[in-house]
């Protein structure tokens, strides 16, 4: 091969784009999974894991269809919540899950609005391309992770805010009363790690519409997809984890239908699960 | 060479200020100094050449690859040995930056500077850094200010010599949320490359 250098030049300069994946891996009846890859910050790869209403083959249902964005919790690992996701994707949402550096969202909080410019405005030819109502995107978070995705309902661009088993950031308190988009605080009544009277003081710093829902018998990793975390600690949940997982996909369901299409927070929805405790304002 | 400078030219470059990992010790060796490590994020290699042997100001190079985020950086430095005394050594060092990202285009200067002091001797050193930068993406136009601290504990044994690193901080962007940085290497050095001429 003749001029092996400028060869060499060109491999590395062409070809070298981020995977946009065409279909996914059906992962459940209805539901596909692909992950993409994003740029932030000049030179950060965020891997984004994308579940999606998928038909039989991986290819994405129609569109368009409303977004989540779904930030992780402190050290635990975005596998641990593709439960909720795979749910969320049943019931008709597109869900991206972004990978943070040492599972620690707080510390690369822009990786949330990165998967939402992916939901938003994604790689031409990818699965994604006309899938997402870029007008019907929240964003939701467990733990430290609701921390974070209160600071991008605040930075702007998500029409609603779930808050599961956390609170905003102190430091956010000044932004919290113009805040006037729908949030959901949704909490375990015997969560050990975000005690429920941090969780409600916390909520009282959001403007209306918002709701805090409380599950009875709930704790803190139930949120996740095992409560191994919590029974290791000493603080037993009440409810089985079936339950707990049922319970919360109920609220957030209901909690994401009023708010995406009203702008309300669908207390009449909330009430209707059962063995919570709905306050409203 | 041509081809080389292609790549330098074409290449998608975002820039990142980061300083390197061979110049944040508080010691210049009096000897040319090849080194390669390998971290949590990034691998590379690179030298520190004193201006002549024994000399107190010295210029460094070394090559990076990222391979989480699958970017290649090339950085430059320009150090100075500015104390010694029974209790430490201070150095410091300016230098550039210019990365290549693969599938973006983009151009960017990234200056770096730091601080350096090490505390031990000849054989054992604990090096203690302070690393700043400033660098601007020419599509955005928005400034990045990338601030680091490092530690690491360095082991010299004849010709040979091994470090563990630690680097942690954030990068600053004016307007959006900071971003926080670690990482963790281990080195190996070699200094016989004189002896071996």
């Amino acid at each position: 091969m003749k001029r092996p250098n400028l060869w060499i030049c060109l491999i590395l300069l062409a070809g070298c784009g981020l995977p946009t994946p065409r279909t996914g891996q059906v992962v459940s009846p209805g539901v596909g999974r692909a992950v993409f890859e994003a740029r932030t910050n000049g030179t950060d790869l965020v891997p984004i894991t994308v579940l999606f209403p998928a038909l039989d083959d991986g290819a994405p249902v129609g569109g368009p269809h409303p977004g989540v964005v779904f930030i992780q919790g402190g050290f635990v690992s975005t596998a641990r919540y593709e439960w909720q996701a795979v749910e969320l994707a049943r019931a008709g949402y597109v869900v991206a899950i972004p990978e943070n550096q040492l599972a620690l969202a707080f510390f690369s909080v822009d990786y949330g609005q990165t998967a939402r410019a992916l939901l938003a405005t994604p790689p031409a030819g990818s699965l994604l391309e006309g899938l997402v109502d870029a007008q019907r995107l929240a964003v939701a978070g467990h733990s430290l992770g609701s921390v974070v995705a209160m600071k991008l309902a605040l930075q702007g661009n998500f029409q609603a805010v779930v808050l599961e088993a956390g609170f905003p950031d102190g430091a956010d308190a000044a932004q919290l009363p113009g805040f006037t988009r729908p949030s959901l605080s949704l909490a375990g009544a015997l969560d050990c790690s975000a005690k429920l009277a941090s969780v409600r003081e916390g909520w009282q710093g959001l403007s209306s519409p918002t709701a805090l829902t409380v599950l009875s018998g709930v704790t803190h990793y139930q949120f996740t997809n095992a409560q191994t975390e919590d029974v290791q600690r000493k603080c037993v949940p009440e409810a089985s984890l079936d339950d707990a997982h049922a319970r919360i996909m109920q609220a957030v369901l209901g909690f994401l239908e009023a708010a995406l299409r009203d702008g309300s927070v669908g207390q009449p929805a909330l009430e209707a699960v059962p063995g919570v405790t709905v306050e409203a304002r | 060479m041509r081809a080389l400078l292609m790549v330098v030219v074409l290449g998608a470059t975002t820039a990142l200020a980061e300083g390197g990992w061979l110049t944040a010790r508080g010691r210049l060796q009096p000897e040319l100094r090849f080194e390669a490590w390998g971290g949590t994020r990034t691998a590379g290699l690179g030298f520190v050449r004193p201006d002549a042997p024994g000399a107190g100001a010295g210029l460094s190079a070394e090559l990076v690859y990222a391979y989480f985020d699958r970017t290649a950086e090339l950085r430059a430095a320009r150090v100075w040995q500015f104390s010694q005394n029974r209790f430490g050594t201070g150095s410091a060092v300016l230098g550039g930056s210019l990365h290549v990202v693969p599938e973006r285009f983009d151009a960017g200067l990234g200056p770096h500077a730091g601080l350096n002091l090490a505390l031990g001797g000849e054989v054992f050193t604990v090096d203690l850094g302070l690393q700043t930068g400033v660098e601007l993406f020419f599509r955005d136009l928005v400034p990045r200010l990338p601030q680091r601290l490092l530690i690491s504990a360095n082991l010299r044994l004849g010709d040979w010599g091994i470090g563990l690193h630690l680097r942690g901080g954030v990068d600053l962007v004016p307007g959006h949320a900071f971003v926080g940085r670690g990482e963790a290497a281990l080195s190996l050095s070699w200094f016989g490359f004189e002896k071996a001429r």
